[in-house]
């Protein structure tokens, strides 16, 4: 499926050998998302976790050399086990979108973060950031 | 300090991110940018100056034309963002297999 909004800053598909519902909850359930939320070496806290359109969140990462990085946000849609998206501001205000698809057994992850300017996070829906992403690659050198 | 959200909001629009496109296989004068447009030469200048407060271009006077040219600035400012949040979430999603991995055992391990 190719449309315009398929083409985020940044899109990252994985796969976990567990249903949607429980790959949901483990986002969606403070104690598990404290849990595993961080790269390797950085420890998660989370200080406030409303999960209803509209709640926030806030959280703190310990970083490996003793910084820490305050997250916060709020929950914009929850659709057990299928997506769900929330805005993630640490540096500037961006949105992350996640979609759970059940595919053999297991599940298949999606999960885009967009770095949206304040306020647009609709209008943008027609793919500026594909170009943002193949000029980044220009930029880089790459072949877009 | 580059304001990664002038960043991410002068590249909102097609015409500044064509004019960029441009921009990125070389330097141009303001009326070679303007030439694949369909808007007026003060409309390309207001689209110039959004992109050069946002610091992602250069103009400068070279005789009769002002040039324009890319900087690596700010562009480089949101490949970084990219790649910060893509170490960020893959290093995360790592540790979500690992705690679904643990937590699937737990259970098994609770049934028998």
């Amino acid at each position: 499926m190719t449309t315009a909004t398929d083409n985020p800053v940044l899109e990252i598909v994985r796969r976990f050998d567990a249903t949607p519902e429980t790959v949901f909850d483990a986002w969606l359930e403070k104690e598990q998302w404290q849990a595993w939320l961080g790269p390797q070496g950085v420890r998660c806290e989370i200080t406030q976790f409303e999960p209803r359109v509209g709640g926030p969140y806030r959280l703190i990462m310990n970083l490996p050399d003793g910084r820490q990085l305050a997250v916060h946000g709020e929950f914009k849609s929850l659709d057990r086990p299928r997506r769900f998206s929330l805005t993630w501001g640490s540096e500037g205000d961006t949105l992350v979108s996640v979609s759970l698809r059940a595919v053999g057994g297991g599940t298949e992850l999606t999960l885009r973060h967009e770095g949206l300017a304040r306020g647009d996070h609709e209008s943008f829906a027609g793919g500026w950031n594909g170009a943002l992403d193949k000029l980044a690659r220009h930029v880089k050198g790459e072949t877009p | 300090m580059i304001d990664l959200d002038a960043t991410f909001a002068a590249l909102a629009d097609p015409t500044r991110r064509a004019i960029l496109a441009r921009l990125a296989q070389g330097e141009a004068t303001v009326g070679e940018l303007c030439a694949p447009f369909e808007i007026s030469g003060p409309a390309i200048s207001r689209h110039l100056r959004v992109l050069e407060d946002a610091a992602l271009i250069t103009r400068e006077r070279d005789g009769q034309h002002r040039r324009c040219r890319l900087t690596d600035g700010a562009m480089a400012n949101a490949a970084d963002w990219i790649e910060r949040q893509r170490r960020f979430w893959n290093g995360s999603l790592d540790k979500l297999e690992a705690h679904l991995k643990r937590k699937a055992e737990q259970e098994k391990g609770g049934k028998t």
